[in-house]
């Protein structure tokens, strides 16, 4: 065997064959896409919000800087019991996370009030004329409201988005989320809710237990815009326990007129009654 | 001794009279003895039906401070606990370990909102024996750990039947809302009209819901063999407590014993900054504490018993009175002849004074052997399940008297027949002999 020979055994010879072009191709191709994800992603990324800053500005829009006033009509429906009405005169300064319910009908609970301060909610009745404590999660007067209903957004502060997703609602955009409670003391601990992609504002919510079963939904069909904010000027909560139990809510007579400071407080509700 | 014996025999020769005068001590002993025996029976029937509902004599509770500042109540360190208890050692018949939430139960398109209690019923077996069932046995409960015992009422208004499940909603210790499923195992007859009317969980169950682990619990109940030692072994137990861990001060509690606050609706409180404590917090209060409104009313109605029986006394009273002044004249011709054969003054109307003694201590013997026997009667009939069950023990009415409030009950009534008929033995006794004699009535 000559040195060449040997050469050639150990080091064959790069020739031109047929295969190189396809490597060519495919190496061309590859560089194209991958440039091109390169390119694209970001512009993809760039259109995905930021979901929890999502729930951030749903809470800013949903809440007031300064004081608010409305007249909250509850319809209340039970299958069994039928229909029952509460009209009451509500007040609101979320940056004081604090509000006050009085209850104007029916006649029979006129005066009884619910005024949430900084060490908590207050339940008066002007008959004992004596203050119970009571909780942000129970309903009020046995609708499908929560006491917490009537109080600021905290959608930030008390949840995480486990899951975001696309879809339609109606003839909305929206963005469907699912948040997961990032403490053990927030009313739900799982929601999921609809939030429109264009204006962030919340269509439809549903209210899990923490064993993640459905409780309730909730509905917002309708907005006012109010200065900067926007407050649901209608909203359905539908039992998902008792078949047929809902409660529409319709709020009236909004105002965002300055409201005395002592109108937060206990005195206050008591001189009310007298 | 011959005064006594003359005495006696004055008794049993006017029968009649004595007869009357006698029933009417007894009829006013047997009232005041029922009644007496009665609210005795009552507190003593109450105090173990409230035990065997809370679980024991002596309660403790715990509750800790959560991250944002809320009071939370649960045990879930026990050691402190375990180790105070087994310094009282053989005093305690047994422990129960309770949990307890205001839940919604929801069925078939109804609800209705029920206090539910949940029990270690490995540790209170005695518990089921206690329970007037309507449907159901105690062994359904045993079988499934999520069973539930309901109020009569409350699975007549779901239109439930035992054996079908129902949802129970809830708020978990820290205050959020948690539905679960349960199993209606019994139907037990509540108490609604005297607000403690309330529905049973297994522990395991119920800690479930709450979202609490299987090991906690929010009330630790202590079942004492000697119930006279409660007050003593809870100061005992709170001093032991108190060495390893913040308590609530005795005699300051806001708020009564578990019973008592559990029917109160409301959210978690927030604890200001500068009061929260680290750990389990304890609170220690008995069963005497939570029955000082019924012990009240035993001591109101005992007082109108007294009322009743001194009232009735005076008549009684009167009655002699007017009796011994009649029997005064009628023999004064023998008190003319007892002084003429040499029997002092003070003979004569010790007779007279003696008299009254026997009648009236014969009588009240009468009227406590028929209250003895009204009760042992009444307490036969079995009422079975109604809205007083609470007041019964096991269908029946229990009397309890102590031998002590009946002997003077007794001498009361034989000192007030004594004073009764003291002036007319005085003034019989202060008749002249020859005018005595000398007497045709």
């Amino acid at each position: 065997m000559t040195r060449l020979q040997l050469i050639n055994r150990v080091r064959p010879l790069k020739k031109e064959t047929p295969l190189l072009p396809k490597i060519r191709l495919n190496f061309a191709f590859t560089a194209i896409i991958i440039t091109g994800l390169l390119v694209l992603i970001p512009l993809v990324y760039a259109q995905t919000p930021d979901f929890e800053e999502l729930l951030v500005e749903i809470d800013n829009r949903s809440n007031f800087t300064g004081d608010f006033s409305a007249t909250f009509t509850l319809e209340s429906k039970d299958p069994d019991e039928g229909t029952e009405t509460n009209q009451v005169r509500f007040f609101r300064r979320d940056d004081e996370d604090k509000f006050l319910l009085l209850i104007l009908k029916p006649e029979t609970q006129l005066g009884q009030g619910y005024l949430n301060i900084e060490d908590g909610l207050w339940f008066y009745d002007p008959e004992s004329r004596q203050f119970t404590y009571t909780s942000l999660s129970e309903s009020f007067e046995g609708s499908d409201a929560n006491n917490d209903d009537f109080g600021a957004s905290n959608l930030a502060p008390d949840y995480d988005v486990a899951l975001a997703t696309e879809d339609t609602l109606g003839n909305f955009d929206v963005w469907i989320l699912e948040l997961e409670a990032i403490n053990d003391e927030v009313t739900y601990p799982f929601l999921t809710i609809w939030v429109t992609r264009e204006q962030g504002l919340v269509l439809k919510s549903e209210e899990y237990s923490l064993t993640k079963r459905l409780l309730r939904t909730s509905f917002y069909p309708s907005y006012a815009k109010v200065g900067e904010s926007f407050i649901a000027d209608r909203m359905i909560f539908v039992d998902a326990l008792l078949e047929g139990k809902m409660t529409e809510v319709n709020i009236t007579e909004i105002t965002t007129a300055e409201i005395p400071n002592n109108v937060f407080t206990k005195a206050y509700v008591e001189r009310v009654n007298r | 001794m011959q005064i006594m014996l003359i005495a006696f025999r004055n008794v049993v020769r006017q029968l009649k009279r004595s007869l009357l005068l006698g029933g009417a001590v007894a009829f006013g002993f047997f009232i005041f003895t029922l009644i007496n025996g009665f609210t005795g029976g009552l507190i003593n029937t109450v105090e173990v039906n409230v035990a065997d509902a809370a679980g024991g004599h002596i309660y403790v509770e715990g509750s800790e401070v959560s991250d944002l500042g809320s009071e939370i109540t649960v045990i879930r360190d026990t050691t402190v606990v375990e180790e105070a208890v087994a310094v009282l050692g053989n005093k305690v018949e047994t422990l129960s370990y309770r949990s307890q939430a205001n839940g919604t139960l929801i069925f078939g398109g109804n609800e209705e909102t029920e206090w539910l209690v949940g029990v270690d019923i490995t540790q209170e077996e005695s518990l089921l024996d206690s329970l007037a069932f309507v449907e159901g046995a105690p062994s359904d409960f045993l079988a499934i750990e999520t069973g539930l015992l309901l109020p009569q009422e409350t699975v007549t208004k779901l239109g439930l039947e035992v054996g079908e499940s129902v949802i129970v909603k809830a708020t978990t210790v820290n205050g959020q809302i948690n539905v679960g499923d349960f199993i209606v195992t019994g139907a037990i007859q509540g108490n609604e009209d005297f607000g403690f009317s309330y529905g049973y969980a297994r522990i395991e169950g119920l800690n479930n819901l709450l979202d609490m682990a299987p090991d906690q619990y929010q009330t630790l109940s202590l079942y004492l063999n000697d119930l006279t030692e409660i007050d003593s072994l809870t100061e005992t137990l709170f001093n032991e407590i108190g060495k390893t861990a913040p308590t609530v001060a005795r005699g300051q509690q806001e708020r009564g014993p578990d019973f008592a606050e559990w029917f109160e609706i409301g959210g978690l409180t927030t604890i200001d900054e500068e009061e929260r404590w680290g750990g389990t917090k304890f609170e220690i209060t008995n069963v005497n504490e939570a029955l000082e409104g019924l012990n009240d009313l035993v001591r109101t109605m005992n007082t109108i018993a007294l009322v009743i029986f001194l009232v009735i006394i005076v008549i009684i009273m009167v009655g002699v009175i007017n009796s011994y002044r009649m029997v005064m004249i009628e023999r004064t011709s023998e008190i003319g002849t007892m002084r003429a054969m040499g029997v002092h003054r003070a003979g004569i109307r010790n007779i007279f004074i003696w008299e009254a003694f026997f009648i009236a201590f014969s009588g009240a013997i009468v009227g406590l052997v028929f209250a003895l026997l009204a009760m042992v009667g009444i307490s036969l009939v079995n009422f079975g399940p109604n809205d007083f069950s609470f007041f019964l023990r096991q269908g029946s009415i229990n009397f309890s008297i102590t031998p002590s409030s009946t002997v003077f009950n007794l001498l009361l009534i034989c000192f007030m027949s004594v004073a009764s008929v003291l002036i007319p033995a005085t003034a019989a006794a202060r008749l002249k002999p020859a005018e005595a004699l000398r007497a045709t009535h």
